[in-house]
This record gives C-alpha cells, structure tokens and sequence, in this order.
C-alpha cells in the first residue's frame, strides 16, 4: 500500500485525538498571540458605553448550555460592561436552558457588583413561543410572565413595573444560538424601533451579517472571535480569550486536513490516470 | 490537590460522551446519552410547566377567565392520542400556527425584504474610489444573479443561464464562508472541553 | 360528517388568527391590536402545552422500550427526566439543588454530546471537502480564507488574511448571503398566504 493509499485510508479516530491534543496544547502552553479588533466589535461597545446609569436593557439568552463554550466570554464580559455602567438588566429566555445559563454566568456578576434583585435586574427565565413570545413581551411582558424565574408575582418586582413594554427599554441584547435575532430585528426592531443587538454563535454570524449590514441589527459580535475582541475591549480578558488560542489551533487541524485530502484525492486520480 | 466532586462528576461525564468518538460506542457512553437525554428534557418540562403556570394558570385562576379558551385548546392536542377525537388537536395547532405565520409574515416583508433592497440599493459608481465602485457592483450583482438563480418560472435563454451561472458561484462563496463559520462554532465545544481535561489534570499533578 | 372531524375548522381558526395578527400591525386600531395581542398570548399557552405533549410521548415510548427490551438505558432515561421534573417543580428552577443538578451534570454533557459534531467536521473535511469541480472549490477557498481570518495564528502566519478574509465576508459573500436572505423571505410569505386562503393544509388538515 502506498503512503497515499495509507492517508487516503486513515482511521478517523487518529484525526479525532490529533485534533482534541492540539486543542489542548494552547491550555498548557498558551501561544498568546495579538489579536486585531473587528469594527463588529467595536461598534458593539461603544453601542453599549452610551448607555446611561438606570437605563434597562433586555437581556435575551437565547442559548443552551452547550453554547457556553462559545458565548460564555461574551455572556461574562456584557454583564461587566452593563454593571460598571449602572445599567438595569430585565433577561427573558427562548430557550428552555437560558434561564440557567443567565443564573450561571450572567447572575453572578451583577450580584458581585451589587445590584439588587428586583431593583437592578431580574430574570424571568423561559417562556414558550418563541416569535410569538417575542413579539407579546413587547407589548406587555406582565401578561406574558405574571411570575419571574424564583416565582416571585412579577408586579411586585419594582423594575418591572416601570420597564412593562417596549417603551422603557433602550436596547436588546440576544446571546442567540437560534433564530432569536430575526425575531427581536422583525419584532422590536421593525416595529418599535428599538435597538437590537446580537452576540450569535459564529455559525449564525453569517445568517444575520446582511441584517446588521442594513441596519436592522445595530451591533453583532462574530462569535467565540467577536466575544474575545469585546473582553479585551472592555478591558477583562477571560473565557473567550484563554479559549482563543485552542480555537486557532483547531481551525489550523481542519485546514490541514482538507490539504492532505486533496493532496490524496489529487495522487488517487494522477494515478489512476496514469493506469 | 484533590479535585472537588463536582470536577470528578464534570470529568467522568465528558469522557464517558467523549469516549463514543475517540473509541466506540460503549456502556459508559450509553449511560450518559441516556443522563443527557433525560435531564434535559425534564428541564425542558420544567420551564414549560413554569411558562405554562406564568402565562397561563395563575392569571386563569386569579380570575382572568378568557384564558380558559387557550388552556381548554391547549388540552386538546393530547386528544391526538385518540382516534375517535384526534381531529381536535388540529384546532390548537391551527391557532399556534395562524399566529406564527401571521406575525413572521409582517416581520419578513419589512425586515427581510424592505430592508434588505434598501441597503441593496446604493449608488454603484462612486467617483474617485474604484474600491469602492468594485464592492457596490459585486454586492448588486451578487444579489441580483442569486435572486435569479430562485427564479424557476423564467428561462431567460443563454443570457439568463449565465446570470444563474454567476448566482451559483455567488452562492458557493457564501457557502464556503458558512462552512468556515460552522467550523468556528463546532471547535469551540471541543475547546471548552479540551480547558477542563487540561485544568483537571493539571489540577490532579498540583 | 361530524363537526369534530370538518377539515374547514382548523383551516378557517388558522385564517382568522393569521388574519387578525397581520392586519393589527397595518393599522393602529386599539381594539384589533388589543385582540392579536390576546391571541398571541393564546399562542404562547398552547406551545407550553405543546411542549407537554412532547414529554407525553417520550415517555410513552420509553415506557415501551423498558417493557419490550427491559432497556436500562431507557430507564435511566426516563427516571432521570422525571427526577428532574420533581426537583424542578417541588423546589424550584432557582434552587440551589436544581442549580446543582444543571450545572454540574447537564452542562458537561451538554457541551460534551454538542462537541462531536467539532469530531466530524475535522473527518468530513479530511473525507468529502474535495476540489472536485469549480464550484467545490469555490467554497473551499472561501471556507479556508474565512477559518484563517478567524483565527490570531491565522494573522501572524499570512498577515494580509485579515483584511482579505473580512473583505470576502463583508462584499463578496454578501451579495449570495442577501439574495438567499430575500429569496428566504419571499417564499415564507407565500407559505404564509397559502395559508391565509387555505392552500397549506399540510399541519392542519390531513
């Protein structure tokens, strides 16, 4: 058997441990390379620094848990930003584990920044409906969650009874691993005329790249890349940029794989031509 | 240092999973699929129900009577399990889907389409900036053969097949920048779990 | 023919619900706003149902599966889910035990089961990412130029991939990205409409 016989043969396992052991590697010996920052991501922060201390923001986790991995930085890093800003956060979820998420991730970094449940933030957790859900809470979120996630009566929640609609919010922020974005840009943007901006998984960066380009989203973050730019603008580098080296060592594995398949697929044809 | 049991629970459930592609399929694997299936969707039930209970129950019985009429429909769909009634379960489902088609049929023609000619609509000669002139006639043609290329209803002849032709090249391109985006999402799952055998191990040799 | 069994019923709820939303949102008449408002509650209680009968089923047909095969992993399955839904609803989501359960069981696996598919990228793009025609390689092109700008290494090896990588994002694959985005939009609006004068009988009306 020929050595391009062999390539052309490889047991994908042997790709499967290359790929996870030089994923590993950045973990332990960090390459620690510079990173440019995407206008993305700078025009994501500065959409945010011109918030005002008691401005509410609605905090869409439209993510599992799974897609932690990917946002987790993003997720971190915007609650940062919102708490050093004084800014109020009302989240509401589309999907079933996004209440969990925010409780894990989000939760944590306004209550070490003192914010008062209630007062500052609250979280609402899931609601079924998807568009439909998006579309009713713009129009009375009271109607839609008569209780938050603890189960506490939501009109006895004092940031609720001021942010009850659309008309109190300044912008959204979906951590979106759907089709949340298009609901929220069709549902708040379209109709409301409020700003709505996207931390999608990079595979629905591409989906949703021609809403932010017209102006139907304001601000998108291109995935796991976008979250750790956004972490170094705000000045807090964490999940996403430990991650950052991993991924790049990941994406090289795929790009040399596709090399060395077309260097056999090339030899198997030259040879058979040959033949 | 000893790791905490959560890590070891962390640790032993993601081998187990992982253990189906670095190895084969085996009991360790079959027993977490099952864990992961059945938490999850039990969570699934128990965000539903508290939905349900927010929306629906607590305001029904706090005397907002006319949201019998969706609770009464949505009892319905479990008459699909009956043969003599099964036809009342389309009622519900006619509801939900009456609203979803209504609602994405009035975001869609603005959103999608309102605004995306618009932005399409920009000036393709721009005077002293051939960068410029070059960007606004690819992003116009691409978007012109691409609608063409849907455009099953209309031959168009030789002209018309060669516009297609460009559409589909024009859609190969966003394709392959989908695939380096996909790329980009699937790894960061194996990142996140590359971080924690490298934290526990390390953990484990501290 | 029984009422229960007209297909006309679900047919005519699913014009008159779609209907209604579309025409609350070309007019500002507060009573039609107020009762597609009602409506899309109605919708939101009925998914939450919907999503119940979802568990129903899973539930039946592992019940089944444990009867027939006597399957364990059926079993913990379906005694993992109900454990879920008994600490969920009897505590809360918010409790710490709930939380506990979350985030060190179902979020391993989570991220572990959604890794996999980062594994068979990897032996996809070794097995079938072929430059077989022009088209294929096209989108490998596209896909390689867009992993390489993504990534800091990326920079450092080729530093013009960035500027390149973004433009090909940013114009050229924008032209294929929109043209799919309003061919998208067009032909939900035709479903929609079809389902307006009760052509799309698919969902409601076998």
């Amino acid at each position: 058997m020929s050595a391009l016989e062999r390539l052309a043969k490889m047991d994908r396992r042997v790709m499967y441990w290359a790929m996870l052991l030089l994923i590993a590697l950045p973990y332990a010996v960090p390459l620690g390379l510079p990173m440019q920052i995407s206008t993305y991501s700078t025009e994501f922060k500065t959409t945010i620094d011109a918030l005002a201390p008691g401005d509410v923001v609605l905090v869409s986790m439209d993510i599992g848990l799974g897609s932690v991995s990917e946002l987790g930085g993003g997720i971190i890093a915007l609650a940062k930003q919102l708490s050093a800003q004084g800014v109020k956060v009302v989240a509401v979820s589309t999907v079933a584990e996004g209440s969990l998420v925010f409780d894990q991730y989000f939760r944590p970094v306004l209550t070490s920044a003192g914010y008062g449940y209630g007062v500052d933030y609250v979280n609402l957790g899931y609601a079924a409906g998807d568009e439909t859900m998006i579309a009713s809470i713009a129009e009375n979120m009271r109607e839609v969650y008569s209780r938050d996630y603890a189960g506490n009566d939501a009109a006895s929640l004092p940031l609720l009874q001021a942010a009850d609609d659309y008309s109190a919010y300044r912008l959204v922020v979906t951590f979106d691993a759907g089709t949340a974005t298009g609901f929220y840009a069709r549902q708040w943007q379209a109709k409301y005329g409020t700003p709505v901006l996207s931390v999608p998984t990079a595979v629905n960066f591409s989906y949703f790249y021609p809403l932010y380009q017209a102006g139907s989203v304001e601000a998108i973050l291109n995935g796991p890349r976008g979250c750790a730019e956004y972490e170094q603008l705000i000045g807090a580098p964490g999940l996403a940029n430990q991650g950052i080296d991993a991924l790049s060592m990941g994406q090289l594995v795929v790009i040399a794989f596709i090399v060395l398949g077309n260097v056999a697929f090339v030899g198997e044809r030259l040879r058979r031509r040959k033949q | 240092m000893i790791p905490a049991l959560e890590s070891w629970v962390a640790i032993g459930l993601t081998v187990a999973v992982l253990s189906y592609v670095l190895y084969r399929e085996n009991p360790a694997y079959r027993m977490a699929e099952a864990l992961f299936v059945g938490i999850s969707l039990g969570n699934v039930v128990v965000m539903a129900v508290r939905s349900l209970q927010s929306s629906g129950m607590n305001p029904l019985l706090g005397g907002n009577l006319t949201l019998a009429i969706p609770v009464a429909l949505g009892l319905l769909l479990f008459t699909v399990y009956s043969k003599r009634l099964g036809k009342l379960s389309q009622w519900p489902v006619a509801v939900m889907s009456g609203v979803g088609v209504g609602l994405a049929i009035r975001g869609a023609a603005h959103t999608y389409i309102y605004d995306q000619i618009k932005a399409s609509m920009q000036p393709v000669i721009i005077w002293g900036d051939p960068m410029a002139t070059l960007n606004a006639v690819l992003v116009l043609a691409g978007v012109v053969s691409t609608l063409t290329y849907f455009l099953f209803t209309v031959e168009g002849g030789a002209g018309g097949a060669r516009v297609k032709t460009t559409g589909r090249y024009f859609m190969m391109l966003f394709f392959g920048a989908m695939f380096g985006q996909v790329a980009m999402t699937r790894i960061t799952y194996i990142t996140g779990r590359a971080q924690l055998l490298v934290q526990f191990l390390t953990s484990l040799l501290t | 023919m029984s009422l229960i069994n007209r297909r006309e019923i679900p047919i005519a709820i699913g014009v008159a619900a779609c209907t209604l939303v579309i025409a609350s949102y070309f007019t500002d008449n507060a009573s039609l706003a107020s009762a597609s408002g009602s409506l899309q509650l109605w919708g939101i209680i009925i998914a939450g149902f919907a999503t119940l009968l979802g568990l129903f089923s899973y539930v039946a047909y592992n019940g089944r599966q444990i009867v027939k095969k006597r399957s364990v992993y059926s079993g913990v399955a379906v005694a993992s889910a109900l454990g879920t839904i008994a600490i969920g609803l009897a505590l809360s989501p918010s409790s710490s035990q709930y939380s506990w359960l979350t985030s060190n069981i179902l979020t391993p696996l989570s991220m572990s089961v959604g890794s996999f598919i980062g594994f068979f990228i990897v032996s996809a793009a070794f097995r079938t990412f072929r430059a077989r025609s022009l088209e294929a390689g096209i989108v490998l092109a596209a896909a390689a130029m867009i992993m390489l700008k993504n990534m800091p290494v990326g920079e450092y090896l080729l530093p013009g991939v960035l500027p390149l990588g973004n433009w090909l994002n940013d114009i050229v694959s924008l032209g294929g990205n929109r043209g799919f985005t309003i061919a998208f939009a067009v032909g939900a609006i035709i479903a929609g409409v079809r389902q307006i004068l009760g052509f799309e009988r698919g969902r409601v009306a076998k």
